[in-house]
């Protein structure tokens, strides 16, 4: 395993590869990140086919907006972690989306975790070993802001809790997941 | 507990790294981060967080879903994807043929319905197309006529920008001149009138600026005098057409102690017979 230091010049590296536009590093991008950016996708559409159309559109914006990324502002997996889910919570809440989709009523968070956020596809396996270990309401927030495009102020409306509480439960359960995780 | 770690509890580092901050809270927390390193060290332990969240959801891609990036950024047709769940299921990709039905012969006729259909439909397609290119055509001509008759105009304006600029420039350099000596012409008869006279004793140049005179009469003339030991001589006629801006220049003069402005016949005369307007001692 590499240390944080080398882990960063790899990074470094990287992001020097990609704004040049270099093949090489879209090619060493799409081999790191794609699993991890389409189980975003999928977590926030819920279908393969659907997710795999949105990250084409996610590493052409990556490829287009890589000139504005600021090292300085986080690590580029943080920046395109958050295309990635504006990408797909967009389409979530586009017109043709809901058409396909009946429209999800919010009140069905108010009981915990939904069905389908943790749905048995082997590959979410790692997710749902990881998930299983927090409080329900502690991954609910943490669903609803990270992979449902939730504001703040609307899963403290959704889930009758006030948005301070919203801010210190998604910090309660990320560092659950450190603790987890490391 | 101190005041960076009241700030890292409040939860408000986790939703800038999910980037749920508006764009006044990222410029607080980015200052945050560049003053306190415990703060940039927490950012950086939810990023990695929130990287490990992602990376236990992670789905591993169809096959050419590569391809088909690659082929998007570097601006490449896209190749579409299969589609086998598309097609009514079990019947994919067989096609069902009837044996009990033979009709070769109209199977025939219909290729030469189809093929006529199809010329009629891609001639008539043509048709609409070139006339929508000839509209196309005229459109731009007449925008083309537009922009260079609009390209004219300003041409035009900007040539006369370009005198008034020139003249002014020479009326400042007449004002701004240290040798030009500054003559007011004051009125004699018609109290309104009024001008003034630049006159280099160097170069002897002489310019007037008439501020205000009456419209004369069109078989009149305004005539300028200098007037040297009680004697008029005529430095020159003002334009007939009352457009006197900005400067006029007139005759040089070496010596005079006044200057007038008088009415005299069209065409002016050798010494002064008509009304005096303005008068201006030195």
């Amino acid at each position: 395993m590499l240390t944080k230091e080398e882990n960063i010049a790899k990074e470094d590296n990287l992001v020097a590869l990609l704004k040049n536009k270099d093949r090489q590093g879209y090619n060493m991008l799409y081999d790191n990140y794609a699993p991890t950016l389409l189980g975003v996708l999928m977590k926030i559409v819920g279908e393969q086919e659907a997710a795999e159309d949105l990250l084409q559109d996610v590493f052409v914006k990556i490829w287009n907006n890589i000139g504005s990324y600021d090292p300085k502002k986080g690590r580029l997996y943080t920046w395109m972690l958050n295309i990635t889910r504006n990408t797909g919570i967009d389409k979530l809440r586009s017109k043709d989306f809901k058409k396909g989709e009946q429209n999800r009523p919010i009140d069905k968070y108010v009981n915990g975790i939904r069905e389908d956020s943790l749905t048995s596809k082997t590959d979410t396996i790692g997710l749902k070993k990881l998930v299983e270990q927090l409080k329900p309401d502690q991954y609910t927030v943490i669903d609803m802001l990270y992979f449902k495009g939730y504001s703040q102020s609307e899963t403290a409306e959704a889930l009758g809790i006030p948005l301070g509480t919203v801010k210190t439960r998604a910090r309660a359960a990320l560092l659950e997941l450190r603790t987890i995780v490391t | 507990m101190s005041k960076v770690e009241d700030y890292i509890s409040s939860g408000i580092l986790e939703s800038y790294v999910m980037g749920l901050t508006s764009n006044w809270e990222n410029l607080q927390v980015e200052a945050m981060i560049a003053k306190h390193p415990e703060i940039k060290q927490e950012v950086e332990a939810i990023e990695a967080n929130l990287l490990s969240l992602a990376q236990a959801a992670a789905v591993t891609p169809h096959a050419d879903l590569k391809e088909n990036i690659f082929a998007a950024i570097e601006g490449r047709p896209v190749p579409k994807r299969e589609k086998e769940k598309d097609l009514p299921d079990g019947k994919a990709g067989v096609k069902v043929i009837d044996i009990n039905v033979e009709k070769p012969a109209a199977g025939n006729n219909t290729i030469w319905k189809w093929a006529v259909a199809a010329s009629v439909t891609l001639l008539l397609g043509s048709a609409a197309f070139n006339y929508y290119l000839f509209g196309k055509l005229e459109d731009s001509n007449s925008h083309l006529a537009h922009l260079t008759n609009e390209h004219s105009d300003l041409n035009k304006n900007f040539a006369s920008l370009q005198t008034n600029y020139g003249q002014s420039t020479e009326q400042l350099k007449i004002y701004q001149d240290a040798n030009s000596k500054m003559i007011c012409l004051t009125p004699v008869s018609d109290s309104s009138s009024l001008a003034h006279i630049y006159w280099n004793q160097n170069a002897k140049t002489v310019f007037v600026e008439v501020n205000n005179l009456p419209l004369a009469a069109d078989t009149m003339q305004y005539e300028l005098w200098a007037i040297h030991n009680g004697t008029p001589q005529s430095i020159g006629l003002l334009p007939i057409d009352h457009k006197f801006d900005p400067v006029i220049q007139m005759s040089n003069v070496d010596s005079a102690q006044a200057f007038a402005i008088t009415l005299e016949k069209k065409g002016g005369v050798l010494t002064p017979a008509g009304q005096m307007y303005v008068l201006g001692k030195i």
